[in-house]
C-alpha cells in the first residue's frame, strides 16, 4: 500500500511539472518624473558610451559595465550573470535623467534602476552635445523585485570604446528572434515584439524560424507542433503546418498573448521600425523555401532602395534543406547561411558560414572563408566563458546567442 | 547456528511455495466502463461543451496479491464547440471544433477491501482534433502522455460476473488540462487458472 501511495505521489509530482516562470515587473518611475523631461538629442547619445567602472553596486554589476545607446534606450552591460539595465532618457535643465530597469538574463532577478548625470559630471556637456571634459558620473539607485530604487549605484566613464570595437562590423545575433531573455520579459519568442525589443539587448541582428501554413503562407514559429511551451491554451492542437493562416491567426495565441506572426510581417516590421542589420531565417521545413525566398528578395530589393545596410539570408541547417535548396533557380544568387561543411557552403555560394560552436575556433577554416568574401558566424554560444574565449580568441564575424548581453559586454570591454 | 538459519529459511520458502500451489487462483479479466466524464481546463470559451462520453477497455491480470496489473484503453471526449457566427479578423464564420482521446495505458490496481479498489495508470493519449473554420477542415493528431487514477465499486453477480462504478480521473500533460469521468463498469473474469 506503502508503494502505491509513493507511485501516486510521484506520478501527481511528474505530471504536475509545467514551464511557467514567475516573471516580476519592477516599479519603474511611479510618479512620471520623466514626462517633465525632454528627449536627448540624438548628437548626444554617442558622447555616453564606452567602459564605465562600477563605484558603487559592485555587487549587482560587478567591477565595470558597458553603456551602449541601443536605439531607444540606454543600455548598460555587466560581466556578472549576464545583467543588464535598459533606461530611458531625459533632460531637465542640464542634467540628465535615466530610468528603468535591471535584470540578470540568467535568472528572474530584476528590480527598478535610475540615475542622473549632474551638470558638472558631465550632464551639462551631454545635453549641450558637447563631449565632456571630465569623466561622466552616472549617480543612482537600484532596487529588487518591485521595491523602489534604494541601494546605491555609481558609474564613472573609464574609457571609450577601443579602436577595434569602433571599427568592427561584428554581429550579435538573438536567438528566435530575442534570446531566451523572452522567459522573463514577458514577450514570445519569434513575435513582433520581442524583435521590437531585441536590439535594446545588444542584438544587431535576429534569427527567426519560418515554417509553411497548409494554405502555403510562411510563418514564425519554431517548434512542428502546437504547444504549451510557445502557446497559450487553445481548441486545436498537432502539427502546426497541418492548418491553414486564418486558422493559426485566429485560433492560436503565443505564450504571452501576442499573434503569430507571418514572415511577411516580421521582415517588414526588422526593415521598417528597427535597425537591425542581420536576419538569420532559419529553415523549419524544406516547404518554405520558395515563399521565404519570395519575400526575402522583395523586402532585400526595399532595403536597398531605403539605402539600409540589411541582410537576410536563408538558413541551411540540414542536409535535406540544402540538396532542396540547390534546386532552385539562381539558388547562388540567393543570399543564405550554411551550417554544413565549408565545401557545401561554397556549392551553395553562402555569403555565411555557420558552423556551431562545439566544433572550436576553427581558426584556419574561419579564415579560409573569410577569405572568400564570406562572413563566419557561430552558434548557440551561450555559456559566458566561451562567449569571452570565442570573442577575444575567435575570428567570428558574429555570434548567435540566446543571451546577446552577455556578448554585448564581451565584445565591447574588447 | 547457521545451519539452523538455513534450515528455517528452507522450511519457511518451501512452505509459502506450497501454500501457494494450493491456494492460489490466477485470472485473466476483462472490464468494460463507459460513463459521463466533465472537461476541466482554464480556456475561456462560453461555448464550450465540455460534458460527453467516457469509455474504457481493460485487460486485468489478476494474480492472488491485491495488486493486480493490466491494459487499458478506450475513449474519451474532452470538448466541442460550435459556432454559427464566429467573429475573426477575417469576418463572421461558421466554426466546430472538438478534441477527443484514445489512451493506451498501463494500469496498477489494488483493492482495499474485498469490494473497494484503486486504480492508477499513466501511458500515453492519442489526441484527436477535428472541427471546421472558414470552411476548412480542421484535423490533426497528436500524442501525450498522461495519468489516471479512481476509485471503484464492484459487487460480484456470480464468480466470474461483477458489476460496479468507478471515479476516474484523467491528466492530460500536453495540454495539461483534465477530466473526470463516472462509468459504470462490467467485469468478466474470462480465465482462471
Amino acid at each position: 500500500m506503502k508503494k502505491l501511495l509513493i507511485l501516486i505521489a510521484s506520478l501527481l509530482l511528474f505530471y504536475s511539472c509545467n514551464n511557467e516562470v514567475d516573471i516580476t515587473n519592477p516599479v519603474v518611475d511611479p510618479s512620471d518624473f520623466m514626462s517633465q523631461t525632454k528627449p536627448l538629442p540624438e548628437s548626444s547619445k554617442p558622447l555616453m558610451e564606452g567602459v564605465y567602472e562600477v563605484i558603487e553596486g559592485k555587487d549587482l554589476l560587478g567591477d565595470q559595465v558597458v553603456v551602449k545607446w541601443t536605439r531607444d534606450r540606454l543600455s548598460i552591460f555587466s560581466g556578472k550573470n549576464g545583467g543588464y539595465i535598459l533606461l530611458e532618457s531625459g533632460s531637465l535643465d542640464s542634467v540628465v535623467f535615466l530610468t528603468g530597469y535591471w535584470r540578470y538574463s540568467t535568472s528572474t532577478e530584476t528590480g527598478a534602476a535610475t540615475f542622473y548625470i549632474p551638470s558638472d559630471a558631465g550632464g551639462g556637456e551631454i545635453v549641450s552635445g558637447n563631449t565632456p571634459a571630465t569623466a561622466i558620473r552616472f549617480i543612482g539607485e537600484y532596487g529588487s523585485g518591485t521595491e523602489l530604487a534604494n541601494k546605491p549605484l555609481t558609474l564613472k566613464f573609464a574609457r571609450p570604446f577601443s579602436d577595434e570595437v569602433k571599427q568592427s562590423n561584428f554581429y550579435i545575433l538573438a536567438h528566435r528572434g530575442g534570446g531566451r531573455n523572452s522567459d522573463y520579459l514577458g514577450v514570445s519568442e519569434n513575435s513582433i515584439e520581442m524583435i521590437d525589443i531585441a536590439e535594446r539587448f545588444g542584438s544587431t541582428g535576429i534569427e527567426i524560424d519560418a515554417r509553411l501554413s497548409k494554405d502555403g503562407v510562411p510563418f514564425l514559429y519554431h517548434d512542428g507542433d502546437i504547444n504549451l511551451r510557445l502557446t497559450q491554451k487553445s481548441l486545436i492542437w498537432g502539427d502546426i503546418e497541418s492548418f491553414t493562416w486564418a486558422q493559426l491567426r485566429t485560433l492560436v495565441t503565443l505564450r504571452n498573448g501576442e499573434k503569430i506572426p507571418s514572415l511577411r510581417e516580421a521582415l517588414e516590421f526588422v526593415l521598417e521600425e528597427t535597425n537591425i542589420r542581420a536576419v538569420w531565417l532559419d529553415t523549419k521545413d524544406v516547404d518554405v523555401i520558395d515563399s521565404s525566398i519570395a519575400i526575402q528578395h522583395e523586402i532585400l530589393q526595399r532595403a536597398s532602395d531605403m539605402g539600409r545596410d540589411l541582410k537576410i539570408v536563408i538558413g541551411i541547417p540540414a542536409d535535406d534543406v540544402f540538396e532542396e535548396f540547390i534546386t532552385k533557380p539562381n539558388y547562388q544568387n540567393v543570399p543564405s547561411l550554411c551550417e554544413l561543411s565549408t565545401d557545401k557552403v561554397i556549392q551553395a555560394n553562402s555569403l555565411i558560414w555557420a558552423p556551431r560552436w562545439t566544433q572550436g575556433l576553427q581558426t584556419a577554416e574561419v579564415q579560409q572563408m573569410q577569405a572568400q568574401g564570406r562572413k563566419v558566424f557561430t552558434w548557440t554560444l551561450d555559456d559566458a566563458s566561451y562567449i569571452e574565449e570565442f570573442i577575444n580568441a575567435g575570428e567570428f564575424d558574429g555570434i548567435l546567442t540566446n543571451y546577446p548581453t552577455i556578448v554585448s559586454y564581451y565584445h565591447y570591454i574588447k | 547456528m547457521q545451519f539452523k538459519k538455513l534450515l528455517i529459511a528452507l522450511f519457511m520458502i518451501t512452505s509459502a511455495a506450497l501454500a501457494q500451489v494450493e491456494d492460489t487462483t490466477y485470472s485473466l479479466s476483462t472490464e468494460l466502463g463507459i460513463g459521463y466524464s466533465r472537461y476541466f481546463t482554464t480556456m475561456d470559451y462560453s461555448d464550450l461543451n465540455k460534458n460527453g462520453f467516457s469509455g474504457t477497455v481493460r485487460v486485468m491480470w489478476n494474480p492472488e496479491h491485491l495488486l493486480s496489473v493490466g491494459l487499458e484503453t478506450g475513449y474519451q471526449y474532452l470538448y466541442s464547440i460550435d459556432v454559427s457566427d464566429f467573429n475573426t479578423d477575417y469576418g463572421t464564420t461558421k466554426f466546430s471544433a472538438s478534441m477527443n482521446a484514445v489512451p493506451i495505458f498501463m494500469i496498477f490496481a489494488m483493492k482495499i477491501t474485498p469490494n473497494i479498489k484503486l486504480t492508477v495508470g499513466s501511458g500515453v493519449y492519442m489526441l484527436n482534433n477535428s472541427g471546421e473554420l472558414f470552411g476548412d477542415q480542421l484535423s490533426s493528431s497528436q500524442l501525450s502522455i498522461g495519468a489516471r487514477a479512481g476509485i471503484a465499486y464492484t459487487y460480484p453477480i456470480n464468480n466470474s460476473i461483477s458489476i460496479g462504478g468507478e471515479l476516474l480521473y484523467s491528466y492530460f500533460s500536453k495540454i495539461q488540462d483534465q477530466t473526470v469521468a463516472i462509468q459504470f463498469l462490467f467485469i468478466y473474469d474470462f480465465l482462471k487458472y
